[in-house]
């Protein structure tokens, strides 16, 4: 054999190790190989999933809470043990994230509970948090003719951000998936500890 | 098919200075859109990074949440400005210089196109929200079968020419030939993967982080190194010392730049192995890193005298050599995971992400195109000033921006690290670093448009004055002389 | 500053006369050494189910955390902050969404907690509220709000709540008394296993009995 084809045939070996040892061998050992096929999120929050990586949520917040020697997630109270490979195993979106501008995700939906919080939240960050960094996301939104009384789902908006009169705001329909896979977020499961921050 | 060609030590004289012209046009398709990506990937960069400044700067407007735009930056980096330079480095190494026919060259005006549509077509769907959040697999799926074709349209010719025209112990052609083959290899096997629906759960992290560390170490460094070892005898007007242990540095690389992407899951959803495994591989890729660092050092300390003047190619050359022997340092001691703890998931990392691109890859890219528009245009670049004033402010504006995000990454993380200071103190620390940020950042964005200014001049200038004064370019080409590994 | 001797693994191809420099023999040995070791050592038996290690590479736990614990009690907190500063960043982050930064609420939508008898009267019924949530028809400052507030009892610590209690109590003009954490601790005891959101005249009589039984 030619030196080049040695070479050449050298670049495709070791490459094939790296996909074998960091693709091919966890999707057997760590991926949905076991028996539990219903866990897969369906529905708004496999929907939101997407939205939520469509929207580079990730580029600020994670979804990995590391155990206790590696840092204070979960003194934080970012969940209550590090994240397991079961905790995506169904999972198709997988977000971990790279940069924390802000707080660990992975268990959001134990945190806060409703989704008006959310949507106010979404709709203009600031409010809650003067001078945040998050942006806001009222593209997600949808401004619609107020007849009568609001519907439910309309946002408490009041001072800057509030609508011209006649109007109101309410989520769109990707607002609405995101925030159903938010409230998901809880990958530890119940009963798994206590959590009270 | 060997052909003989004089050895490595003796650089080779070029009797005509004379680029083929049939290869004028690949080389322009290439590297025409390639200037045009590196402006919008630095334009968005910079608009990312003045949303830090004011999150509510064009904020309500989907299409530049800041989200979509900072990857889509890294993307049109990469994708348009990396690859394409990295492709050219491979033809200006197959073709000698320019001086031998290609084969397939036609293909490579279709390949360029179908690259470019696929990737205008890609970046427009990240900003429209059709990205997965992949990282460097982020391109939406509508956009692959373009690229992926483009791709392998100009590839496939320059891996057979290169195989065939192969030089003993040419460390230029090996690397060359890691970038050339990795890049469809695992970008290809990836994208299989992640549109397959079985494909489920954290397996999807490792295989990102995989394609992630080994594109920029074994795609894009791969072709940053291949272009050192090419420069280095024009250069440095000798070869980079130290063949042999090249050689292992080469091994040690394209083995282990597979392996090192698992470092960046410390703490997570990880068997320990995994993690240790990237670890250390990263460790290794510094080895190597150094081991080329050292032949270039020692071949450069006999540089001869003129270019310790002001040769571009040069300058950019010896600051991307820098900048990668910072960046492959800090890539293996900062995911330790003793520290990790207060480096992990801040920009601190987002520095080394940065020194490594901008400061490695885009400095030795530059470094190239300096030394090769040129010969290929038959035209010495117009003005010594703007291209010193490119390296200026590119070197300083790539200083500044790491140099602030690595001070701020580290407020970062030992603000996340008390588990009693809010979150919102803890970017309230690091914003002001982020914010002075922008200076640097738009250092780099003057830098590159000086750049590209410069390039339509040379451009503008050797297309009037082709029929002229081909005499004065010839001369300067012999002096300039390309000399091939 | 050169070496000598050369490992005869890299020895025999260099070609020019350049000897490798000693530093570097010396760093690739050590590093090479390095990475070898920590993944022997780290390895986890190479074992799927392995995630973590401990020890001074693989990183240790906090240890103003361990000497915290050491040390005990209480008198390691923190130096107490002012409980209305501590209430106020509360509100805002979980209660402003609905209730507005200036307490006013939406009419129609979300009650005031500004001028509400509700906030400025019986601390522990309002503390249940908050612990429980709250829904169905209710009454405040002359009109009438018919909606559901979540339950924060998972969300927010005793401390956290009495804080923001306090903050309630005493802006926009309300004038009731501080709230202490140990009054919300006893009211989550008393309330633990009301598991739904309280209804407005479930929660009045939890006041009563209470300010019964205190009698
Ligand atoms: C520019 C960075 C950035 C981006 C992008 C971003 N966030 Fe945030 N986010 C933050 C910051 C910072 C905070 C914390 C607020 C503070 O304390 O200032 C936060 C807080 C949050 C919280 C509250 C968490 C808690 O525990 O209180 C949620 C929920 C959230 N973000 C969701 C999202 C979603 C969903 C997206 C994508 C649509 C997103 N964020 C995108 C920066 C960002």
């Amino acid at each position: 054999m030619t030196e080049q084809k040695r070479v050449l045939l050298g670049i495709l070996l070791a490459t094939g190790v790296g996909w074998l040892l960091l693709a091919w061998l966890p999707l057997r050992k760590l991926g949905p190989a076991g028996a539990s096929a219903d866990g897969a999120p369906f529905g708004r929050a496999a929907l939101g999933g997407e939205v939520y990586a469509a929207n580079g949520c990730a580029s600020c917040h994670t979804q990995v809470v590391r155990p206790p020697n590696l840092g204070s997630d979960i003194a934080r109270g970012w969940g209550a043990r590090r994240t397991l490979p079961s905790d995506y195993r169904e999972e198709h979106v997988i977000p971990l994230g790279v940069l924390r501008l802000g707080p660990d995700l992975s268990d959001v939906g134990e945190r806060r509970t409703d989704p008006r919080w959310y949507y106010r939240f979404l709709y203009d960050p600031r409010v809650i948090y003067p001078g945040t960094v998050m942006p806001s996301y009222r593209y997600l939104f949808a401004r619609v003719p107020l007849l009568g009384t609001p519907l439910p789902d309309s946002l408490p908006l009041s001072g800057r951000d509030a609508p011209r009169p006649g109007f109101q705001v309410v989520p769109g329909p990707e607002a609405r998936a995101l925030v159903a896979y938010l409230l998901s977020l809880k990958r530890v499961p119940p009963g798994e500890t206590g959590k009270t921050p | 098919m060997a052909e003989t060609l004089e050895s490595k030590e003796t650089p080779v004289k070029v009797s005509s200075g004379e680029v083929d012209p049939s290869l004028r046009a690949p080389f322009l398709w290439l590297l025409g859109p390639a200037a045009v990506w590196l402006s919008v990937a630095t334009i968005l960069a910079l608009l990312g990074s003045l949303k830090l400044v004011d999150p509510r700067f064009l904020g309500t407007w989907g299409w530049l949440t800041f989200g979509r735009i900072s990857p889509a930056a890294f993307l049109s980096f990469v994708y348009g400005f990396g690859i394409p330079v990295g492709l050219s480095a491979a033809l200006w190494a197959v073709t000698k210089g320019g001086r031998l026919p290609l084969l397939g060259r036609r293909w490579c005006l279709a390949s360029s196109f179908l690259w470019n549509v696929g990737l205008w077509g890609g970046i427009t769907g990240v900003l429209a929200g059709e990205s997965r959040s992949l990282s460097w697999l982020g391109l939406p799926t509508f956009s692959l079968p373009s690229l992926g074709l483009g791709y392998l349209l100009s590839a496939g010719w320059l891996v057979a020419a290169l195989v065939s025209r192969w030089e003993e112990a040419s460390l230029a052609l090996r690397f060359l030939l890691l970038g050339l083959v990795w890049i469809p290899w695992a970008g290809g096997a990836a994208a299989l993967m992640l549109h397959d629906p079985a494909v489920r759960g954290v397996a999807m992290g490792s295989l990102e982080w995989w394609f992630n560390d080994g594109l920029l170490y074994a795609g894009l460094g791969a072709f940053a190194l291949g272009i050192v070892y090419l420069l280095a005898p024009s250069s440095l007007g000798r070869p980079l010392a130290f063949s042999g242990l090249g050689r292992l540095a080469f091994w040690t690389w394209a083995l282990f730049a597979n392996l090192a992407g698992t470092a960046h899951l410390v703490g997570g959803p990880f068997p320990l192995w995994m993690v240790s495994l990237g670890v250390s591989s990263r460790f290794l890729l510094w080895v190597a890193a150094v081991a080329v660092g050292v032949g270039f050092w020692v071949a450069a300390r006999r540089l001869p005298a003129e270019k310790r003047e002001w040769d571009p190619s040069w300058h950019f050359l010896r600051f991307g050599m820098s900048s990668f022997l910072v960046a492959a340092g800090l890539g293996a001691l900062l995911v330790l995971p003793a520290w990790s703890r207060y480096v992990h998931y801040t920009v601190l990392e987002e520095a080394q992400l940065v020194l490594f691109l901008y400061g490695f890859l885009g400095m030795t890219f530059f470094s190239l195109l300096y030394a090769l528009l040129p010969q290929l245009l038959g035209r010495p670049w117009p003005s010594p000033t703007l291209s010193k004033v490119h390296f200026w402010l590119s070197s300083y504006g790539i200083s500044f921006l790491v140099g602030l995000l690595a001070v701020g990454g580290l407020f970062q993380g030992v603000g996340l690290d008390e588990p009693d200071l809010p979150v919102h103190d803890v970017i309230v620390l690091l914003l002001p670093f982020l914010r002075s940020a922008a200076a640097p950042a738009t250092a780099l964005l003057a830098g590159h448009a000086v750049f590209g200014l410069h390039l339509l001049w040379l451009i503008l200038e050797s297309g009037s004055s082709r029929r002229g004064d081909e005499e004065t370019a010839l001369a300067h080409a012999d002096i300039e002389g390309v000399r091939t590994p | 500053m050169n070496c000598e001797d050369q490992p005869e693994r890299r020895g025999q191809e260099i070609s020019s006369k350049e000897r490798l420099p000693c530093f570097f023999l010396v760093f690739s040995t050590v590093i090479v050494l390095f990475a070898g070791g920590f993944f022997l050592r780290y390895s986890g038996g190479l074992r799927w189910d392995v995630y973590d290690a401990s020890g001074y590479l693989a990183g240790l736990p906090r240890p103003t955390a361990t000497s915290a614990v050491l040390a005990g009690g209480p008198a390691q907190k923190p130096a107490a902050v002012n409980p209305i500063q501590v209430g106020q960043d509360v509100y805002q982050a979980n209660c402003a969404a609905c209730h507005q930064p200036t307490g006013q609420g939406m009419s129609g939508q979300f009650p005031p907690v500004a001028g509400s008898d509700w906030v400025n009267g019986d601390p522990r019924v309002l503390a249940a509220m908050v612990l429980g949530g709250l829904q169905g028809p209710v009454r405040v400052a002359g009109a009438e709000y018919n909606g559901m507030m979540p339950a924060w009892k998972t969300v927010l610590n005793d401390a956290k709540i009495a804080a923001v209690l306090t903050f309630l109590r005493q802006s926009w003009g309300n004038h009731g008394s501080a709230v202490e954490e140990d009054q919300v601790k006893s009211v989550r005891a008393e309330t633990a296993n009301h598991a739904a959101p309280w209804k407005v005249e479930e929660v009045e009589t939890l006041g009563k009995s209470a300010g019964k039984e205190a009698k």
